[in-house]
């Protein structure tokens, strides 16, 4: 049995939409720092009903995850669909239980996978999608016990060196042996090559043949969202600005598929959300998340109304 | 869930509710209830499932137990900077009363995890209970803080490339009354003050029950000073067992997943055996 809390709006709304919550998979129905809760509330004073809940083993529900897992590894078992099934039940019943009502799915990370995968198995109960730090690629397999480093945090680690140039403090600190070498070389390695890859794109010596091509790539879940946009559901994407899963939408979906083909712009609209985490931990952040979302659901209505 | 049962549950005036999970004994009726006090913030979130699976242990063996929600955290009402070390321990206050609805409670124990542990403590002076476990509290609550402050530049470091403000900058932001977000929850400056108010000494000296101080650490090892501090204040007025629990459970980044404190659970369940 899974666990889930559901908000009601105090008001009622001629146009009734259930708005479901998937959470990362290895959190709970709250979010870190309880955002996914704040936000059903306000999602809820404004008319939408929401519901949040927790997958199988985790939060109260029942079940339990594998014990000793290491948490890439869970990520990647999340990324294979190891919710799905938990995902599917839930929309099942929702649809049983909100006869009437239009039914939007909204994931974080994880959450986006499961949804994705889920929704396109149950085309006809669900009217929309929205995907928030919508994770592209496998998380990266650990080989040394290290962490790959990934682009946006080699930028940022980068131009963190970068501003300290001018520091003599810092140049003693890295001839000391101090600083982090390792993870200098690794971001420094992982910016190069975008750098790389950009400039023989440039000079059309790199062809992208409009088809993702990441060694790491999800490839079921993007044909689950190719069945989506066929089916004509609208989807929408927040993406946060600092954060890895944006970076990686951008360059391996956004860039060598989406922006490529009419059909992507026909039903995807993409909500950038600067100086914004991956895990919304701001009070502006979830301020814009929320106006993202109701102007979303709003340009829907008002473009059913033409 | 079949023997558990979640309730929003009202409490005063303003429409503020604390959310609780009740989980009623499965097997022989021991008219014992436990409280399990969460820690405060990202740690509450940290061992979550942790709690939850402590509580449907117990419950099987007999025990009434209630989990429940600060107010400004969890479900429960109010945001987070609403909230302070007085509503908290009100809260624990409330959950006190709402398992004692639940049926005949002969007595209670509350089992408190990090800063919980500390509130738990002060909660069961005032509300008459000798009996508390604790849960890795935190021994030394200014350098908690002053952990809670590490977070938040660490973060504008990740995020920034560069620390923005530091600690006496955030404290100055706190001062003109801007929260400062930690693991996304927003403290304001009068909860970062009550906590580094709290006098650890006064509280030990306070509690006049029975205890069991369960510290973690990563390898088996001598007491130390700390811990020897907690056991001395706890026994000054009462009685305290301390048994460290190993383990590689960290309060940070979790790096791999567990759904209960095994051992800790067992550790637990022998004490209160041998209390009842």
């Amino acid at each position: 049995m899974l666990h889930g809390v559901l908000s009601i709006p105090d008001q009622d709304v001629s146009n009734k939409r259930l708005l479901i919550f998937f959470q990362v998979g290895i959190g709970t129905k709250t979010g870190v720092g309880d955002y996914l809760r704040i936000v059903a509330d306000r999602l809820s004073s404004a008319g939408l009903t929401v519901l949040r809940l927790d997958q199988s083993g985790t939060g109260d529900s029942q079940g339990e995850l594998p014990d000793g897992i290491s948490i890439p590894e869970l990520f990647r078992q999340v990324q294979s669909g190891y919710f799905k099934e938990d995902s599917l039940a839930v929309i099942d019943w929702a649809a049983r239980e909100f006869s009437g009502y239009q039914i939007y799915l909204l994931g974080e990370c994880g959450g986006c996978i499961s949804l994705t995968l889920a929704g396109a198995e149950r085309m006809d109960l669900i009217d929309g999608v929205l995907m928030m730090a919508f994770p592209v690629l496998y998380s990266p397999q650990e080989n040394t016990g290290k962490t790959p480093v990934r682009e946006f945090d080699a930028r940022v680690t980068m131009q963190g060196y970068l501003r300290k140039l001018m520091s003599p403090r810092s140049y003693a600190r890295l001839l000391s042996g101090k600083s982090d070498w390792g993870l200098m070389l690794q971001s420094a390695r992982v910016l190069m090559a975008r750098l790389i890859n950009d400039a023989l794109k440039k000079c059309g010596f790199l062809r992208t043949g409009g088809h993702p091509d990441h060694e790491r790539f999800n490839w079921e879940v993007f044909s689950a969202f190719q069945k989506l946009v066929k089916n004509g559901k609208p989807i929408l994407f927040l993406l946060p600005q600092l954060d890895n899963e944006t970076q990686e939408f951008d360059a391996e979906l956004r860039d060598k598929v989406l922006l490529k083909s009419d059909i992507y712009a026909k039903y995807c609209r993409y909500a950038y959300l600067p100086e914004t985490d991956h895990s919304i931990m701001f009070q502006y952040s979830r301020d814009l998340l929320c106006r993202e979302i109701l102007d979303w659901f709003n340009t829907l209505e008002n473009s059913s109304h033409v | 869930m079949i023997g558990e049962e979640k309730a929003f549950i009202d409490i005063g005036s303003q429409g503020n509710f604390i959310y609780s999970s009740y989980y009623e004994p499965r097997s022989k009726l021991l008219n014992k209830g436990i409280i399990i006090v969460p820690p405060i913030g990202h740690e509450r979130l940290r061992c979550y499932r942790e709690c939850v699976n402590l509580a449907r242990c117990l419950a099987t063996q007999g025990y009434h137990v209630l989990r429940f929600d600060y107010r400004g955290e969890g479900e429960s009402s109010e945001s987070f900077e609403c909230t302070d070390l007085a509503t908290h321990r009100q809260d624990i206050d409330h959950a006190i009363e709402v398992l004692g609805a639940q049926g005949k409670i002969e007595a209670y124990c509350l089992i408190g995890f990090r800063l919980g542990a500390v509130l738990a403590m002060m909660s069961s002076s005032k509300m008459h209970i000798d009996r508390v476990v604790l849960c890795d509290p935190v021994l030394n609550i200014k350098s908690y803080v002053r952990s809670l402050f590490r977070a938040n530049i660490i973060m504008q470091r990740e995020y920034f490339g560069k620390i923005i403000c530091n600690e006496q900058g955030l404290r100055e932001r706190l001062q003109s009354g801007d929260p400062i977000s930690i693991y996304g929850f927003h403290y304001t400056n009068g909860f970062i003050q009550q906590m580094e108010a709290i006098d650890e000494r006064e509280c030990l000296h306070g509690f006049k029950g029975q205890s069991l101080l369960l510290p973690f650490t990563r390898v088996e090892s001598p007491a130390n000073k700390a811990w020897e501090e907690w056991l001395h204040g706890l026994n000054r007025n009462g009685h305290c067992t301390l048994t460290p629990f190993i383990t590689d459970f960290s309060w940070g980044t979790k790096k791999i997943w567990t759904s209960s404190f095994h051992a800790m659970d067992t550790l637990i369940a022998e004490w209160l055996s041998k209390e009842v």
